[in-house]
């Protein structure tokens, strides 16, 4: 990925560059901006489907990083995750007070056909990382799988997730914990860092 | 593993615990996303959870990646110099923003 000479990285962490934004350091704010674009913009933009709505949730997502980067904590998660946290919950509030006023489009939304989880695991640049994420998503029942699916990459809630499946309620809720604590043990996250109260 | 089906009484016991996975993933709304963020103030259980499933998400999330419009990253930076920042402060949890008009 290439990024321009005044906002580069120039070798920070992602969780650097936080921590410097949230002591009020526009620079790193700026390299951190173009950094997480493409994943802050890709986010909103699977959620929204709209790109002029995608890139004002994007950029609502950074003012929000930016405003409250004082309370990310490391040892808490990720910069990746907490910024694809605040992101995916800008998204999903954005098109839940859309499809409020236009209920049509939850159901156009619906017949969307699901990504292949086999793009998901392509994406991961690493080869033993992405070896490991396709593995974990095949271990999923099905439930499993298109309960997460439809919440992370549709912005639907448990209660939509439980009508479209035509589950129970409790089943929808019950899928989607079992499903991530699964990834969770399959990936080994919260093994080195982060996870732990 | 369990069946598809046939969940009841017993999850209704452990329904506090059950929307963790959903509340991970933006998926619950409203008050209910109040209610469970006030168990989750006081449940060790899932306090350690949620952050691990949102690891586990944001490496779902990748796949997504899209170049972005040009923009983007201009207009925010613009933005971000007439928003002020909030302070540190000693927080609860894992502290997520939330809209402004909350902000006490």
């Amino acid at each position: 990925m290439q990024h321009s000479e005044k906002a580069s990285t120039r070798g920070r962490s992602p969780e650097e560059l936080l921590r410097q934004t949230a002591r009020g350091d526009a620079s790193a704010f700026e390299a951190l901006t173009r950094y997480f674009a493409p994943l802050v913009f890709g986010v909103a933009l699977r959620v929204c489907e709209d790109r002029s709505l995608a890139e004002e949730v994007a950029q609502e997502a950074f003012l929000d990083i930016w405003r409250t980067a004082a309370r990310y904590e490391r040892d808490r998660g990720s910069a990746h995750a907490w910024i694809v946290t605040i992101t995916h919950r800008r998204a999903v509030d954005q098109v839940r007070s859309e499809r409020a006023h236009a209920r049509r489009e939850l159901h156009a939304k619906a017949l969307l056909p699901m990504v292949d989880f086999d793009q998901v695991a392509e994406a991961v640049d690493e080869a033993g990382d992405r070896e490991r994420l396709r593995t974990c998503l095949g271990v999923l029942s099905r439930l499993q799988r298109e309960s997460i699916h439809l919440a992370f990459f549709d912005g639907l809630t448990h209660t939509q997730i439980s009508v479209k499946l035509q589950v129970p309620l409790g089943t929808a809720k019950a899928r989607l914990r079992e499903g991530l604590g699964n990834l969770k043990s399959c990936m080994g996250v919260g093994e080195k860092a982060g996870g732990r109260a | 593993m369990t069946g598809e089906r046939g969940v009841s009484a017993v999850e209704s016991a452990e329904d506090e615990h059950a929307l963790v996975g959903a509340y991970a993933l933006n998926a619950v709304a409203g008050a209910e996303r109040s209610e469970f963020e006030r168990h989750l103030a006081g449940c060790p259980l899932c306090t350690a959870d949620v952050p691990a499933f949102r690891e586990v998400i944001a490496g779902l999330a990748r796949s997504t990646a899209t170049t972005p419009p040009d923009t983007l990253v201009d207009e925010t930076v613009a933005r971000a110099r007439s928003v002020p920042q909030e302070r540190a402060r000693r927080r609860r949890l894992w502290s997520m923003p939330r809209r402004r008009a909350r902000e006490g």
